[in-house]
């Protein structure tokens, strides 16, 4: 069985037909193909031809009356065409060559020298060669789809770790233009000094990192955790570093809360265990006091220190009522409200002791109201809470308290930052939990009572803190949609 | 009959005549809820952060008493003058037998030379307006916070 040759259609574009005749002639003793080919004498009907790629393949003159072959290369870039141009001249003329083959012509052929050979291996190459620069770019489109589609951020960088090219998602996850982000370096934007040494001194001793999990401070000073991986590669124009920065943010934000529910659920239960194991007891002393003072006469010691006992009694029942309520989950009822109107009042139920304390407190909220769904008296006490520890926790005189409120389509934050005293590390992570103070006269109820309420609402909760500097608290809401 | 010249936050004036009035028991606290409301209702942009403690009545001429809280919170709560939302918190000092009351007004407004100078005729009409009382009224800047503006009645 006979391969059917294949049918290639070509347009010779000479304003000279006799040599159109010739060129044609020794094109139709090539036998290797089917070829259907077409003269064309005018330039614009050339280029016609060229937007509506009606040819496989075109032979140009390099004189076409005022304009040249160039010209219609230019063309065909500026169309973003890839079928092959054969430039022919009448006379060899190098620098027309290398400007043509510079220009992506396929191949340059002198007039004169023309034979049916010459002209087979110079069509058959040519089909080749842009075959093989079609699936090349179709690959790279593909692999630039990738590069520019992934979610993580992906970036190439030279051997200082400087940015070269990156992916939209790394502008996104940094906060940096692109071109912002040519003029750094990924140590730069590493928060923890420790980790830069680190990532630096194991890059220089093996080329390579591997799912390093780090903090990256953003443009706007917020700080994300993510897993990075650096690879180095080596070309033609020397080694780079491929590098991937998949953001983990809001995972360990959630591996966190659920934590502190889990926490809170045990502390709860035991609590609840402890408060019913109590307060039977304590019913029957109330009870035998009550019984015993009924009893003792007006005026008599005994009836001052049952008095004690009464009172002392009422008190831990009044604890345990506390203790109570702060590990029960809340059901609350929820309306429509907006962030700025609640955050007013907290300030409002505060600003007694901001005034007082002579706090200087900036207030900025988004133009447009942050709605979510919200029980306003619990979440007035929740922003209450922080506003009062913040207020507790700066230098009278010179105390800074920031409330800011951001509005997003899905999210609403809520940022509350002191240049107090700061929270140790260590206690960061037991900020929350019942009865953990660090305050002369503090119950450590506020904040585990916070907690719960902002977890009825689905906020998410976040702290950062540095000793002497200060503390910010970052809640998250999900906006309620109208 | 008196006569006296009132000068407007724009600058502009009026010599009114007054007749000499007699003291009433007026609430404080209404007075100043009444013209918080009122600068709430006029200026719907006007974002603020509020507080009033329970503020005594005192027994003083009503009508110059509530032309000079309207006039000094009509000039706290002058536009752009807060580098965030505008907060103000009145609280009350003294007051009791024999013991001059004191009204303060905490905010973060930046009552510096610039507002002086700015709010020059306004100043001079709550001074004006507070002399006829026979009260005083102060204005201390606290570096970095805002200021209070303290008024001062007699004991009576």
């Amino acid at each position: 069985m006979s391969m059917k040759s294949p049918n290639v259609r070509i347009l010779i574009i000479d304003d000279d037909e006799d040599d159109f005749f010739i060129t044609s002639e020794y094109m139709r003793q090539i036998q290797e193909y089917q070829l259907h080919i077409d003269w064309c004498y005018k330039y614009s009907d050339a280029v016609k031809n060229l937007q509506e790629s009606n040819y496989d393949m075109y032979f140009v003159d390099y004189r076409l009356g005022a304009r040249t072959g160039l010209d219609f290369l230019k063309e065909a870039v500026k169309l973003g065409r890839e079928e092959p141009i054969v430039l022919l001249t009448g006379k060899g003329n190098k620098d027309v060559d290398i400007e043509a083959m510079q220009m992506g012509a396929t191949d340059y052929l002198i007039k004169t020298e023309l034979t049916t050979d010459k002209l087979e291996r110079c069509i058959r190459y040519s089909l080749e060669r842009t075959a093989y620069l079609k699936a090349l770019r179709a690959n790279e489109k593909k692999y630039r789809s990738i590069f520019e589609l992934s979610k993580d951020a992906v970036f190439i960088a030279d051997q200082e770790l400087r940015f070269i090219d990156m992916n939209g998602a790394t502008s996104a996850l940094l906060g940096y233009e692109k071109e912002e982000l040519k003029n750094k370096r990924m140590y730069d934007l590493i928060a923890d000094e420790i980790d830069k040494g680190l990532l630096q001194k194991i890059v220089a001793d093996e080329g390579e990192a591997n799912d390093m999990e780090l903090e990256v401070e953003t443009k706007n000073g917020e700080r994300k955790t993510c897993i990075f991986s650096v690879t180095a590669t080596v070309d033609n124009d020397g080694a780079y570093y491929q590098g991937l920065l998949h953001d983990i943010t809001n995972l360990r934000r959630a591996e966190k809360a659920n934590l502190m529910i889990e926490k809170l659920g045990a502390t709860g239960r035991l609590v609840r265990t402890l408060a019913h194991e109590v307060r039977n007891p304590l019913n029957n002393i109330n009870m035998s006091v009550e019984q015993l003072l009924q009893s003792a006469d007006e005026g008599d010691e005994t009836q001052l220190f049952l008095d004690i006992v009464q009172r002392n009694s009422k008190r831990i029942g009044d604890i345990i009522t506390e203790l109570l309520d702060t590990s029960r989950p809340t059901d609350l009822v929820f309306d429509r409200c907006s962030l700025q109107a609640i955050m007013d009042e907290s300030v409002a139920e505060a600003i007694d002791r901001i005034t007082l304390q002579h706090v200087n407190m900036q207030i900025r909220y988004s133009d447009e109201p942050c709605y979510i769904l919200a029980n306003k008296e619990k979440l007035k006490i929740a922003f209450l809470n922080i506003i009062i520890n913040a207020v507790e926790a700066v230098p009278a005189g010179t105390g800074e308290l920031s409330i800011t409120i951001d509005g997003m389509r899905d999210a609403h934050v809520v940022t509350i930052k002191d240049n107090g005293c700061g929270i140790p590390e260590e206690n960061i992570s037991r900020l929350f939990e019942p009865y953990f103070t660090s305050k002369r006269n503090g119950m450590g109820l506020g904040l585990a009572a916070t907690l719960n309420i902002l977890q009825s609402h689905k906020a998410n909760i976040d702290v950062t803190s540095v000793v002497k500097q200060g503390t910010t608290f970052t809640i998250t809401f999900p906006a309620s949609q109208a | 009959m008196s006569s006296r010249t009132l000068v407007s936050r724009k600058g502009l004036s009026a010599t009114v005549k007054q007749e000499p009035a007699s003291d009433n028991t007026v609430s404080l606290y209404e007075i100043v809820r009444e013209a918080i409301q009122q600068a709430q209702s006029n200026r719907k942009d006007l974002m603020l952060v509020f507080r009033c403690e329970a503020l005594p009545s005192i027994s003083c001429n009503a009508m110059l008493i509530k032309d000079l809280l309207h006039r000094l919170i009509d000039l706290i709560l002058a536009e752009g003058q807060a580098d965030s939302r505008l907060f103000l918190y009145i609280n009350s000092i003294g007051g009791a037998d024999q013991e001059p009351l004191t009204l303060e007004f905490h905010t973060n407004i930046k009552a510096g030379p610039e507002w002086c100078e700015h709010n020059g005729p306004a100043i001079q009409t709550c001074l004006q307006l507070a002399s006829d009382l026979e009260a005083g009224l102060l204005v201390n800047e606290i570096k970095n916070t805002g200021c209070i503006f303290s008024l001062s009645f007699p004991v009576k």
